[in-house]
């Protein structure tokens, strides 16, 4: 069922709003629970070596290079 | 001292983007620059302080990977973290596919955001700040 004739909201906003909320709960238990793994901790293990940072460093360039610059 | 400096200009950097029309040269050349100075200071600041060869840090991917019943709860979270970003990527690229109204692409949602001069700044400060956290973040500090 479509919200957006009442909301504005159409059916993608509804998916990314979906998908908000699940990392916001993945967040919150990482906070809670010290054994469950954060995104920090993700971010981190890609940190540990070259090859893992330079893919980050590219991603993080590509999507600067795309949200600041080429986005009308 | 240090820390604050590096603060004042990351925020007055992040207005002036910010404020810049988004299309001028100016607001162009910023990111650019931004871009191969962190690629640059990466380098600078990673000769000999990463924490682990690329060879050792695979092998040690893989055998926890292969192992993933030995900490069931720390790989469960993994799997959330990657299905998460699998979600993200393909709703993405789903959306970006049908180039419909209906159908946002996440660029597009974050537009919603950086059409404002504010707004702009906000999300260039985050980028910023991440930006230093993958340059800077688990290195060693040992000789």
């Amino acid at each position: 069922m479509s919200l957006a004739p009442l909301t504005g909201v159409v059916l993608g906003d509804q998916v990314w709003i979906a998908i908000a909320i699940a990392a916001a709960l993945g967040l919150a238990a990482s906070q809670r629970w010290r054994r469950i793994t954060s995104p920090w901790g993700v971010l981190r293990w890609f940190l540990q070596s070259w090859a893992g940072r330079a893919f980050v460093l590219v991603a993080w360039s590509i999507a600067g290079w795309h949200l600041f610059c080429q986005r009308p | 001292m240090k820390r604050a400096l590096a603060v004042g200009v990351a925020v007055a950097l992040s207005l002036l983007e910010g404020f810049w029309p988004q299309q001028s040269a100016a607001a162009h050349w910023s990111v650019g620059a931004v871009i191969v100075l962190a690629l640059l200071a990466a380098v600078l600041a990673g000769r000999g302080h990463q924490r682990s060869s690329t060879r050792n840090w695979a092998r040690s991917s893989r055998r926890a990977v292969s192992h993933w019943w030995a900490h069931p709860i720390r790989s469960g979270s993994v799997a959330l973290w990657v299905l998460v970003l699998a979600a993200t990527a393909g709703w993405d690229a789903y959306s970006f596919s049908h180039q419909s109204d209906r159908l946002p692409t996440l660029s597009r949602v974050i537009g919603g955001i950086t059409r404002y001069p504010l707004g702009r700044a906000g999300v260039f400060a985050l980028w910023l700040a991440l930006g230093a956290v993958i340059v800077l973040a688990e290195r060693r500090t040992d000789p």
